[in-house]
């Protein structure tokens, strides 16, 4: 086999991040390039990579992966293509400029000079890519014995093109994701539309299939135990089931459901994390964080605040209950080491839960 | 790690700058205010961010354009065809070489897919508004507003650089510009601080500080300081004491003199100074690929000056050196075909000479060859008395020989002077030849005709065949009288006068050139001599 690229999907929770900041990190006669999407992500690999290794060797890049497509397959080779420097990104959401065709390079990929929309950098990237004859890649190799991409499950639209162009280039690619986690996409690209979220895991079969790389699946959590394993694990009941290795007894441990009046007692009892779903669920104790921005996180016990769909499922245990971000809430079930707890109504019937009793 | 272009834009001298250099040596010369020394600076601005050692940002001032853009663009507002503001530009194109490959693209004017970094001065995109405001009056501005200006550093990735993270380390060497003592003694301290090493360098910061203590302990201090602080409230409210100075400008760069056979650097003779200096910093540069030298001939006698080429000649051992000079020693020694002829805008080497000349010079590293290149302006002869002549018809002329106006009289072999010819066609060097016709006149001219299209040669053939060499020439100009009386000679007549004169021609020339009466010049040497 040609090349050398590996694709991991790990659960929640298996230490991939950490696996792979080893990896780039130790490795002194390699130069790596550790790529993540928000600059949050970065920031936490960096914090691991100094964590564990005091700094971040010479040898090892940490970047975002839109600071990344800028400085090595846009700006080095965009000249052919477009003058003024790329220099910054406009950060809207949806479908850019969608009646400039792409020949019309100004109005297609630039909301102003020098300044590219979100959704057009990776297909910007492919373009002049092509229209060099790759110089792009050429140099791309030059500089990077591995590329690791954490978070991949996030990769969308063209960014999927640049990433298989990638793999067949001397450099080794190895992508780190999880696609029970695919809450968010990088941008809205209609390209790849089949492969958004969940579904991406086909287009990682496909390049199995095409012999661009190996899949390599970690189905066991170092952070939930068992029971929130298997919790979790009812949200995709296709995918392997996730074996803890978290072994501890606290004397709580598992998936509880806390009637809204004893929320008091049991935060004072436990100190949880509270999790909600969005800002609307203002009553949340403490200081909670919505599902989404919880992602690579993790935490001793938390508490949960769910939202209609959710709470349904809870109460009927069917799947189809649980309404369209499944990705959601299963980030926010796998952040505790030790327990979860839902908060539902008083009364509430519920499918198969334990109950707190204060 | 080498250069292998450099582009200039505006930037001092250099208006529109495209030069190509060798690996290895580059030995650049060209005449005074070509912009030999602006090249190199310019070139070190780019590499490193900085001018006179301090960031290039402190540094900015309208004197930094050149005066040709500077006119243009104020003209253009003047005309009511506005200019956009004017920028420098000084890119620096890098081999090709892995390990450069993070600053490579093609963010480049000439769009090459090469390593490199650029530099650009330019109006800051901030402060339109108050450029827009200065221009708004095109009688009421005389310069460039480098006020609203910012420098743009970039390799040709179009990623930005840092100082510390440049792709290429470079060492400007420059004695000359080094004027006052301080500026002297810190060039050198910082030159001897990059060559000590990590711990040397602590150990000298830690005995000073240490020196600085116990200087403070010493008793007589203690007591002066007791006494002062017994004046409290005289001279202030608070305790007056003296200390040695401990802020951080205070580190022993300031308070350490470097020393010559123990007599302090700066009261040692200039030449050594700067002999010092162009080692030190050579020494002190094992880490770095490109040496930047301007004209280590300056205050070195022959013997310095010999050493001091052998040195850089062993220590930049394979790095890239680039050379201004002057001399034409400096020239020979460092290799003739090193040489990049540099007029501003480019630069011709004479590597590019047709193979049979290179050939040529290359065995006959002449002396004379040099002295063409280094002068405004040559005539080749050829033999001792025509030389001799032409120095006396110049003088007649101009009342000055023609070293003293910059005009090199080089005797060359006649079979020669094609060689010469295609140097100064290919260097654009101005130069005149005067020849005999040897009776062929007319052959003679076409076999120089190619020559004598180019703008810079001058082709001086000596007219009709009845007069074929210098001899007959003279003696036709000024008749067999005069040249009678000039030579203190009584021909009867005009064979016999040439007769003798042929077989005297270095007397004959000498008389002439010694006697104080003119003699009547022909034509075709006139024609040089203009």
């Amino acid at each position: 086999m040609p090349f050398n690229n590996r694709v991991i999907l790990a659960c929640a929770g298996s230490g991939k991040t950490t696996a792979i900041i080893d990896d780039a990190c130790s490795d002194s006669a390699h130069r790596s390039a550790l790529i993540t999407y928000t600059i949050n992500g970065a920031s936490e690999l960096t914090k691991i990579a100094c964590e564990r290794h005091r700094a971040v060797p010479a040898y090892t890049t940490i970047d975002t992966w839109y600071a990344f497509l800028l400085s090595h397959f846009i700006r080095p080779y965009q000249t052919q293509l477009y003058k003024p420097r790329v220099s910054r990104l406009l950060f809207i959401r949806g479908q850019t400029a969608r009646f400039a065709n792409a020949g019309n390079i100004d109005k297609h990929y630039f909301a102003s000079p020098g300044q590219i929309y979100l959704d057009k950098v990776s297909k910007f990237a492919c373009e002049i890519i092509e229209q060099t004859g790759g110089q792009p890649v050429r140099r791309f190799e030059q500089i990077f014995d591995r590329l690791f991409i954490d978070e991949s499950q996030d990769l969308a639209g063209y960014d999927l093109e640049l990433v298989e162009r990638l793999m067949k280039s001397e450099t080794e690619v190895v992508l780190v994701g999880d696609y029970r986690q695919a809450t968010y996409t990088t941008n809205d690209s209609s390209k790849n539309k089949k492969y958004a979220r969940a579904a991406i895991v086909d287009k990682f079969k496909e390049w199995e299939t095409a012999k661009l790389c190996t899949i390599e699946y970690q189905e066991s959590s170092r952070r939930c135990v068992q029971e929130i394993c298997d919790f979790a694990d009812q949200l995709y009941p296709n995918a392997a089931k996730t074996q803890s290795k978290n072994l501890k007894r606290t004397g709580h441990d598992g998936v509880f459901a806390v009637e809204r009046r004893h929320v008091g007692a049991y935060c004072a009892r436990f100190e949880p994390q509270s999790l909600r779903y969005n800002r609307t669920f203002a009553d949340a104790v403490g200081h909670p964080i919505n599902y989404g921005a919880a992602k690579g996180m993790t935490f001793d016990r938390t508490l949960i605040y769910p939202h209609g769909p959710f709470r349904k499922f809870l109460g009927s245990g069917k799947l189809a209950d649980a309404g369209k971000d499944i990705s959601k809430l299963y980030v926010a079930v796998t952040r505790a080491r030790q327990s979860v707890a839902l908060v539902v109504e008083d009364g509430a019937s519920l499918f198969n839960l334990k109950v707190f009793v204060p | 790690m080498t250069i292998e272009r450099v582009i200039v834009r505006n930037y001092r001298t250099l208006y529109h700058t495209d030069l190509t250099l060798g690996p290895g040596t580059n030995v650049i010369v060209g005449d005074n205010e070509s912009g030999k020394s602006m090249l190199l600076e310019a070139i070190n601005l780019a590499l490193k961010c900085q001018l006179s050692r301090r960031p290039a940002a402190y540094e900015l001032h309208p004197f930094l354009f050149n005066s040709k853009t500077v006119a243009d663009f104020i003209q253009s507002h003047r005309s009511g065809k506005p200019q956009p503001p004017p920028e420098i530009l000084i890119e620096v194109y890098f081999r090709d070489d892995k390990a450069l490959a993070e600053f490579k693209g093609t963010m480049n004017s000439e769009m090459l897919d090469r390593p490199g970094v650029v530099l650009r001065v330019k109006l800051d995109d901030n402060l339109k508004e108050q450029y827009a405001e200065y221009v708004k009056d095109p009688t009421g501005f005389n310069s460039i507003p480098v006020e609203y200006y910012e420098i743009e550093w970039l390799s040709f990735a179009g990623g930005p650089l840092s100082s510390r993270a440049t792709p290429i380390k470079s060492v400007l060497i420059d004695p000359s510009s080094i004027y006052n003592t301080h500026a002297a003694n810190r060039y050198v301290v910082e030159i001897v601080r990059d060559y000590l090493t990590k711990v040397q360098s602590v150990k000298l910061a830690l005995s000073y500080r240490k020196l600085r203590d116990e200087f403070q302990g010493d008793g007589d201090i203690t007591a002066i300081n007791a006494d002062l602080a017994s004046k409290t409230g005289l001279i202030s409210d608070k305790v007056l004491s003296v200390a040695m100075d401990v802020t951080s400008r205070a580190s022993w760069e300031t308070g350490v003199m470097p020393h010559l056979d123990d007599i302090p650097l700066t009261l040692v003779g200039k030449g050594e100074q700067n002999a010092i200096k162009v080692k030190l910093a050579m020494e002190a540069s094992n880490t770095c690929d490109v040496f930047l030298m301007e004209e280590p001939e300056n205050h070195l006698s022959h013997t310095n000056l010999n050493r001091l080429i052998s040195k850089i000649i062993s220590k930049s051992d394979g790095r890239q050196l680039i050379i201004t000079t002057h001399s034409s020693f400096v020239l020979n020694k460092l290799g003739i075909d090193n040489t990049i002829m540099f007029d501003g805008s480019s630069g011709v080497r004479l590597k590019d000479l047709p193979a049979k000349t290179f050939a040529y010079f290359k065995k006959l590293p002449g002396y004379d060859t040099l002295r063409m290149i280094l002068a405004k302006r040559s005539i080749l002869v050829e033999g001792p008395s025509d030389e001799l002549i032409v120095q006396k018809a110049f003088y007649q002329k101009h009342k000055a020989l023609p070293l003293e106006k910059g005009v090199e009289v080089i005797s060359v072999n006649s079979l020669a002077f094609k060689r010469f010819l295609d140097i100064a066609r290919l260097l654009k060097i101005t130069v005149a030849v005067v020849t005999d016709n040897d009776a062929k006149e007319a052959a003679k001219t076409v076999n120089y005709a190619e020559y004598a299209k180019e703008p810079n040669i001058t082709v001086c053939i000596a007219k009709n065949d009845l007069w074929p060499t210098l001899e007959p020439q003279l003696l036709h100009a000024n008749g067999r009288k005069k040249l009678n009386a000039l030579l203190g000679t009584d021909y009867p007549d005009n064979d016999s006068l040439l007769n003798y004169m042929k077989l005297n021609k270095t007397d004959v020339a000498l008389a002439l050139f010694d006697n104080v009466d003119a003699f009547t010049v022909p034509d075709y040497i006139q024609d040089a001599i203009q």
